[in-house]
């Protein structure tokens, strides 16, 4: 049941987090053992989603310290991501969309890991403050100026990437 | 200096966060300033695609791996139950009696071993008798002591004993 639940949500996360199909494969299923192991600590009446995603959050923190995930590059946007995309039957506008997201796909492995998993959680998850900040630990305010400041770091690089294919 | 302090604030301006003063200050800058007014689109544009951003479908295959793992963890329930903290002393002298038991039981030895324990609690018993037969006289003997130690007691308090010294 919890495989059912909570599956595509953990693995999304890591997906978006590190950027790579396989590694997030791998990644999911250490959280579910880590989650399994972690079940008897479960406080009855906490939000059980938010524990997890803690949970989670934790383990691809930790893991992106110990193999130092930026020195690798990120799946291209167009392996998965492009297939599950939906479309919004204009074809000129999709396209346009999807060259943002490429570029934002690939601008997210420059964002330093906490700003990462905030923009993740808050702009891509569509979370709010307070449920990121229950999540990343962090108060509401750090987690406003860390989201504020990935979104304008991310602007930056389609910015720098636009005028570079307008100087072609 | 002034695209720089802009563009901190163009965030919070999107969302609609800023004070009227500042909100003011920063359309009007953006009125003058082709650079940033194009970083505020691009950062409208950034929001859109972000919240665009389509979730994937994870592997089937994955799908049974976890399934497997949460399988394997009921099954092992039982045993996270024996490693509970508590439980540990009650584990630990198991353990120690189960040593001894192991240790009396596969005694290639066990027949004088159990002469040898038969032997010693009779002795043990022998000692207990003959004590016991030494304490039957012992209240006489004690009151005899006891008498002693009253008078001894008697004369020191006595007030003639200071006239005596």
């Amino acid at each position: 049941m919890l495989v059912d639940l909570f599956s595509k949500k953990v693995f999304n996360l890591a997906y978006q987090f590190s950027g790579s199909y396989q590694e997030a494969q791998d990644l999911t299923q250490d959280i579910f053992v880590k989650l399994f192991h972690a079940l008897p600590r479960y406080e009855f009446g906490r939000n059980f989603s938010a524990w997890l995603t803690t949970l989670a959050k934790n383990y691809l923190i930790d893991e992106y310290r110990r193999t130092k995930w930026e020195k690798k590059n990120r799946d291209d946007f167009d392996d998965h991501l492009l297939t599950a995309a939906c479309e919004s039957g204009d074809p000129e506008r999709d396209l346009m969309r999807n060259e943002t997201q490429r570029i934002l796909w690939s601008g997210l492995n420059r964002l330093s890991p906490e700003i990462r998993l905030a923009v993740i959680l808050k702009e891509i998850q569509g979370k709010s403050y307070e449920e990121t900040a229950e999540i990343t630990g962090v108060p509401e305010g750090t987690v406003k100026s860390r989201v504020n400041r990935g979104r304008l770091q991310l602007a930056r690089m389609l910015q720098g990437e636009k005028e570079s294919v307008d100087g072609m | 200096m002034e695209c720089e302090r802009i563009a901190e604030l163009l965030p919070s301006y999107q969302d609609g966060e800023l004070a009227a003063e500042e909100k003011a200050a920063v359309e009007a800058h953006l009125r003058s300033c082709r650079a940033c007014a194009a970083l505020s689109a691009l950062l409208a544009e950034t929001d859109a695609a972000l919240a665009a951003f389509p979730a994937v479908e994870p592997d089937a295959k994955l799908r049974s791996r976890l399934e497997a793992i949460a399988e394997r963890q009921s099954r092992f329930r039982l045993f996270s139950f024996l490693r509970q903290p508590k439980l540990q002393p009650v584990l630990a002298a198991v353990s120690v009696l189960g040593i001894i038991a192991s240790l009396y039981l596969l005694n290639p030895n066990r027949r004088q071993f159990d002469k040898s324990i038969v032997r010693a609690l009779n002795r043990g018993v022998g000692k207990v008798e003959t004590l016991f037969h030494r304490a039957a006289g012992g209240p006489e003997a004690l009151g005899a002591y006891a008498q002693n130690v009253y008078a001894s007691i008697q004369e020191i308090k006595s007030p003639d004993r200071g006239n005596k010294l």
